[in-house]
């Protein structure tokens, strides 16, 4: 019996000791942890967009959005963060469009984890630069030839996996939150 | 069901546990001398990765997210893997005496094959819902039994040719698992959408 | 004193000599940076937790002392994960899940079941503190190799000549285990020559 108490006691105090000092280390660190995300998709955006001087959080359809202003105060699109499944783990997108949610002024991978030299060319310019200007009229496609229509983006050759899982992920939250917005 | 089957035959073949995410290594390069140990630890790890990964998302999702406890989830997805191996000794010892014989060591040594907590803390990573996370679970496994067998059925093979003496034991059970993984490497085209 | 601490920097090494704390070894060994800090995040977890172990150990139950290590051992994972998080995000993004995997790092349990919990504070300190210095070395040096063929940099700045194709092999897996098997090979011959 007495056996069982010590046990018993010493595990659980152990427990809570360490229970304490994580929630005590966790609270301490929180607003830190918080504001480098912050920062870093500010960063992104700023990266992207370089006429763009203040952003404004808001939130249409249960999604993060933000408000791009430049230094005249105009508003000159809007921010989205979008993620999905990707080839081998979450992909974190940075999508920024115009005004009237009519076109893509461009993207940036925050945050992916697809194999190196392959699916990772996700984050080069040549892959990214497809989506510059590209009109948000209808669903965009992967293809992997040559795109020849207006929607159509040209899959990484070895990469088909990642590219579309790119352009899927666009496709779900841009379209959601545009038909919010009409 | 056709998602949780790419998630099976990616986690099998392609992301494998073992040659990609490099989870598990030391139990496979101390129990995979022998096809048939290393069949009765791929047999442990399947049950507990499933179970574990079940468990561990439960207990995630309904109490430390909603408590806004998520500081706590390694601490909390150990103790469940510690606690679930612990209990799983004792139900093989009473149940199944010449099964706890031959599995005997393996058992403790499966609360710290990184494998399993790695699957857990992955499927968190991954974002993965209670099935998929079993799903994962359970292919994780398999793939990493797999793995072992193969190691095992090679280096029971090699005790018949001459190794260098400075490579033999681990060394020379690395390099091959690297020659592994680069086999494994082809298999990535296999999923295409 | 000395002599502990000696001893994990070569003739009882965690990984090359005793074959423990693989998985992390393969795993970030793909730059110099990453091994660094995972150097860093292990020899801090090793000193703290074998600490507290030889702290408490006469007082913890030999039934339960696996369970208490774990525990301890991820606590001191936990802090420093929230502390990569904070102070070094890029850094903590890199290494991904391989923190939290520090937990099930066989050398730390290793460690503390091996002598921590048999031995003075400052007998355990010396230990760990050789351990984890030494696993640190072997992380930094098999990251070297890994990214100077790879990649064609160290530390991130290019070493290798413009003509130099990177071995892309050598930061995959296949690469990590077959350069980690020759490591393994010349220590064995160094220890043999002896």
């Amino acid at each position: 019996m007495k056996k069982i108490l010590k046990t018993t006691s010493v595990l659980t105090g152990v427990c809570a000791i360490c229970a304490f000092l994580l929630a005590l280390v966790s609270g301490l660190a929180k607003d830190k942890i918080a504001s480098n995300e912050q920062k870093k998709i500010e960063g992104a955006i700023f990266k992207l967009s370089p006429s763009v001087k203040k952003t404004e959080k808001t939130s249409i359809n249960n999604s993060l959005v933000y408000k791009l202003f430049d230094k005249n105060n105009d508003m000159t699109g809007y921010a989205i963060l979008v993620s999905g499944n990707g080839y081998q783990g979450q992909i974190k997108i940075l999508a920024i469009t115009d005004t009237t949610f009519n076109a893509i002024e461009g993207i940036q991978i925050i945050e992916s984890s697809e194999t190196p030299g392959l699916g990772a060319k996700i984050n080069e310019d040549s892959f990214k630069k497809q989506f510059k200007g590209i009109k948000l009229r209808e669903p965009l496609e992967c293809v992997k030839e040559k795109a020849t229509k207006e929607n159509g983006i040209l899959a990484i050759s070895g990469a088909t996996i990642s590219s579309k899982a790119v352009v899927s992920i666009l496709n779900e939250k841009l379209f959601s939150i545009k038909s919010q917005l009409k | 069901m056709k998602n949780l089957l790419i998630i099976f035959v990616s986690t099998v073949l392609i992301n494998n546990l073992v040659l990609y995410y490099f989870l598990g290594i030391c139990p496979f390069l101390g129990v995979s001398a022998r096809i048939e140990s290393a069949f009765g630890m791929g047999v442990a790890v399947i049950f507990v990765m499933t179970l574990a990964n079940a468990l561990s998302w439960l207990i995630y999702k309904f109490v430390l997210l909603n408590l806004g406890l998520g500081f706590l989830q390694y601490l909390v997805f150990i103790l469940v893997i510690a606690s679930l191996v612990q209990i799983v000794e004792m139900f093989v010892r009473k149940f199944s005496p010449p099964l706890y014989k031959a599995l005997g060591i393996f058992l403790p040594l499966i609360t710290v094959n990184c494998a399993i907590l790695g699957a857990s803390l992955l499927m968190v990573t991954k974002n993965y819902n209670f099935l998929e996370s079993v799903v994962y679970g359970f292919a994780g496994g398999i793939g990493f039994t797999i793995i072992i067998m193969v190691m095992a059925g090679i280096r029971e093979e090699l005790e018949y040719s001459e190794v260098p003496s400075v490579f033999k034991g681990a060394a020379i059970t690395l390099v091959i698992t690297g020659l592994l993984a680069l086999i494994f490497m082809g298999f990535s085209g296999i999923i295409s959408a | 004193m000395k002599k502990y601490f000696i001893k994990g920097l070569w003739q009882d090494h965690p990984a090359l000599r005793q074959l423990l704390g693989m998985c992390s070894t393969l795993a970030v060994t793909t730059t110099v940076n990453n091994a660094i800090f995972m150097g860093f995040g292990v020899t801090f977890v090793l000193i703290s937790s074998c600490f507290f172990v030889s702290l408490i150990r006469k007082i913890v139950p030999e039934e339960i002392r696996i369970a208490v290590f774990t525990v301890i051992i991820a606590t001191f994972v936990t802090i420093v994960d929230i502390f990569f998080k904070a102070a070094f995000p890029a850094m903590s993004e890199a290494l991904g899940p391989y923190v939290p995997l520090i937990i099930v790092n066989c050398i730390i349990l290793g460690r503390c079941e091996a002598f921590a919990c048999k031995n003075p504070i400052r007998a355990s300190f010396m230990d760990s503190l050789g351990m984890g210095l030494g696993y640190t070395w072997l992380l930094v040096a098999l990251a070297a190799v890994r990214e100077i063929l790879g990649f064609g940099t160290l530390l991130q700045k290019t070493v290798m000549p413009a003509a130099y194709q990177p071995l892309i092999v050598m930061v995959a897996p296949a690469g990590a285990f077959i350069t980690l098997g020759f490591f393994v090979a010349i220590m064995n011959k160094i220890e043999k020559n002896k």
